[in-house]
């Protein structure tokens, strides 16, 4: 009886044993990814070149500003393309502003604010066709990474590269965290950790507006993967203050009543900045992870949540949710509109505009902020961020496959002409 | 390690069965038109009557034309009360495995060669899925497969609790899906130990634990205009399996 026993114990523990982890997957994939190689050189050089240019075609995007009467599209690593958009039916292409190796940009009044390489420049664009540098802090995004010959890594160079990878390669997991790989100049795999964050750009590939630099009074805010970088604005002088460790995987930023709003892709993160040179976390709001840009509106935020099926993000919603943040200590969810892929957003007086993608644009009436109502859905329009124009509000901007349009509405119907086109 | 703790459960069963009974010598079962069982030692035959002895000491003189089934000493390893396991024949058999991101169910025909060995061919349909992670998706494959297959097995023991190793080899037809629109066919191996219980009738259990291998080879998909990139994959799958299932003899 007693080996009886023993030996249905040792059935039992056995076949738990072997369950535990012989199920394994062996073999290789084949991915399209951003291969990036760094590229090495003399950073003072670089830091040399005038900030004027001359205007060139638009050919990789990023960040989009809308400005009264000029729009600036940036151009990754490259610099900012200038657009004469007084006419709104027909913006033109007069200037670009050097800077190597950006990612991300930030304006505020008359100020461009933009990181270039491992440097964050302070520019005055108040005569957007002579732009002037005010202030540069060097490094303020790391220090500088080295080749043998003693080059910096000034940059990298980027190539859309399908490969193969063994199965949970050093690659291959890298890959579940960033769709780029970073190679040094031994052609070694940098982890994205390593990388300063202002060579790796926003979060997420959406052309348009989601920002990773926020601004309060005379204190700048950029956002790295999970870094808040602060800096003081002197007026002539830009300051490196600090930075925080705040939250993981942060892709967006916004300012609002004394608050900083992060969105993350499982979280909108709440930060009080009462004290401005050190943002400290207050609270956050977790959803299921995706792609979510953050809108606050007074004591609201809305918060799209974007999946689907195999879509480009991680998750299994679609949805607009409705924050109450009046208590940011417990930002509450109060509703949930079903969308069908919502993207960027935009308030124009008391409407929200929702980009849906390939779905179209959804207008709502947040008259009350709190209950949001949907007036229309316009499928026949491509729209990932939408923006809106300073002081038109009759025209909404789409970015989208096409590019760049400029739409004009008609409250009446809320009908959407299309105006203009910057393609890119 | 891992094979380690396999020789120790192939040990823990085999103490497990030496206590289960032996087969009984000349051991036949005679089922009789009026639902009569006759269990015990075949002493004699000839081609109009068998002579049993049972487990009261009688011997039963039995006329052939009074049988339904009659199961010779050649036939089974009969044991205690009436159980008993096939040495000779044809079976069929159905089963069904299981673990984690896998499931498969068997359909086989055997032939029993003799106490030892059984061989035969079935088929199934099989499912492993697994995914891969990207920093804008999850990619999920599940990869649903018609199978056909040989298989055999070998019995260590002939105790009323039968310990074998059994081994199959196949050719798996992989389905495609939306998700897996590119998809070649490939081949399984399995390879495991068993546990086969007598019965009183002609279905008997069995379970078995076995490493499972297949491949596959293609394309997982996403229609998402932001996902990173389609995946193609040339995967070996390897899995521990848990089979249950029964038989059905003569």
């Amino acid at each position: 009886m007693k080996n009886h026993l023993i030996s249905s114990f040792s059935l039992f523990f056995g076949i738990l044993f072997i369950f535990s982890g012989c199920v394994k997957n062996k073999g290789t994939i084949t991915m399209t990814y951003n291969k990036a190689t760094a590229v090495y050189g003399d950073i003072d050089s670089l830091r040399n070149i005038p900030l004027k240019g001359e205007t060139r075609n638009i050919e990789n995007t990023g960040k989009i500003f809308v400005g009264e009467n000029f729009l600036l599209i940036g151009e990754k690593d490259q610099g900012i393309h200038i657009f004469d958009n007084s006419n709104t039916n027909a913006p033109i292409s007069v200037g670009f502003i050097n800077l190597p190796y950006t990612e991300e940009f930030y304006v505020e009044g008359d100020i461009l604010y933009a990181e270039s390489h491992y440097d964050f420049l302070k520019i005055n664009i108040a005569d957007i066709y002579n732009p002037k540098l005010i202030s540069r802090v060097e490094y303020a995004f790391g220090a500088p990474i080295e080749n043998a010959e003693g080059e910096v890594l000034l940059g990298f160079t980027y190539e859309v590269t399908t490969e193969n990878f063994r199965l949970n390669s050093p690659e291959a997991l890298a890959l579940s965290e960033s769709s780029y790989l970073y190679y040094n100049y031994m052609n070694e795999l940098i982890p994205i950790s390593s990388v300063p964050s202002s060579f790796t750009g926003s979060g997420n590939d959406i052309k348009g507006t989601l920002n990773k630099i926020a601004v309060n009074n005379n204190f700048i805010y950029v956002i790295g993967n999970s870094t808040i970088y602060t800096f003081r604005d002197d007026i002539s002088t830009l300051t490196y203050i600090g930075e925080n460790e705040i939250g993981n995987e942060m892709e967006t930023i916004y300012y609002e009543n004394n608050k900083l709003f992060i969105g993350t892709r499982f979280s909108m993160i709440v930060a009080s900045i009462s004290n401005p040179s050190n943002p400290t976390y207050i609270s956050e709001y977790n959803h299921p992870t995706s792609c979510d840009p953050v809108y606050p509106n007074g004591n609201y935020a809305y918060v799209t949540l974007r999946t689907a099926d195999f879509s480009g993000c991680a998750g299994d919603v679609n949805t607009l949710v409705v924050l109450d943040i009046s208590n940011v200590n417990n930002p509450t969810e109060i509703d949930q509109i079903t969308m069908d892929s919502p993207y960027g957003m935009a308030l124009i007086g008391d409407k929200l505009f929702v980009g849906e993608g390939v779905n179209g644009i959804k207008i709502l009436d947040a008259t009350n902020p709190a209950t949001l109502n949907l007036l229309s859905s316009n499928t026949s329009v491509l729209a990932y961020d939408v923006l809106a124009h300073p002081t038109l509000n009759n025209v909404i901007l789409t970015t989208g496959d096409l590019g760049l349009q400029q739409y004009l509405i008609d409250y009446s119907d809320y009908s959407m002409q299309l105006i203009s086109t910057i393609n890119y | 390690m891992r094979f380690i703790f396999l020789f120790y459960l192939l040990t823990s069963l085999s103490g497990y069965t030496q206590n289960m009974s032996k087969p009984q010598e000349k051991g036949a079962i005679f089922k009789l038109y009026d639902g009569t069982i006759a269990v015990g030692k075949l002493l004699s035959f000839n081609e109009s009557t068998y002579k049993l002895k049972i487990i009261t000491g009688d011997t039963l003189t039995i006329d052939p034309f009074i049988t339904t089934k009659i199961y010779l000493p050649e036939e089974i390893n009969l044991y205690g009360k009436g159980r008993y396991s096939y040495k000779k024949g044809l079976k069929g058999s159905f089963a069904i495995g299981v673990s984690p991101e896998h499931s498969n169910f068997d359909f086989s025909g055997s032939y029993i060669l003799n106490s030892k060995f059984s061989f035969g061919g079935g088929f199934g349909f099989h499912n492993n899925s697994f995914s891969i992670q990207t920093v804008s998706s999850a990619h999920w494959g599940n990869i649903f497969s018609r199978t056909y297959f040989v298989n055999g097995q070998f019995f260590f023991t002939n105790r009323a609790q039968r310990i074998y190793a059994t081994g199959k080899l196949g050719y798996s037809d992989h389905r495609e899906t939306r998700q897996l629109p590119i998809l070649s066919d490939g081949i399984v191996l399995e390879g495991g130990v068993g546990l086969e219980f007598s019965s009183k009738n002609k279905v008997k259990y069995f379970i078995e634990l076995s490493q499972y291998t297949s491949n596959a080879k293609g394309a997982l998909v996403s229609n998402d205009v932001n996902a990173l990139s389609d995946i193609e994959f040339d995967i070996w799958f390897h899995r521990i399996v848990f089979t249950m299932g029964i038989q059905i003899g003569k």
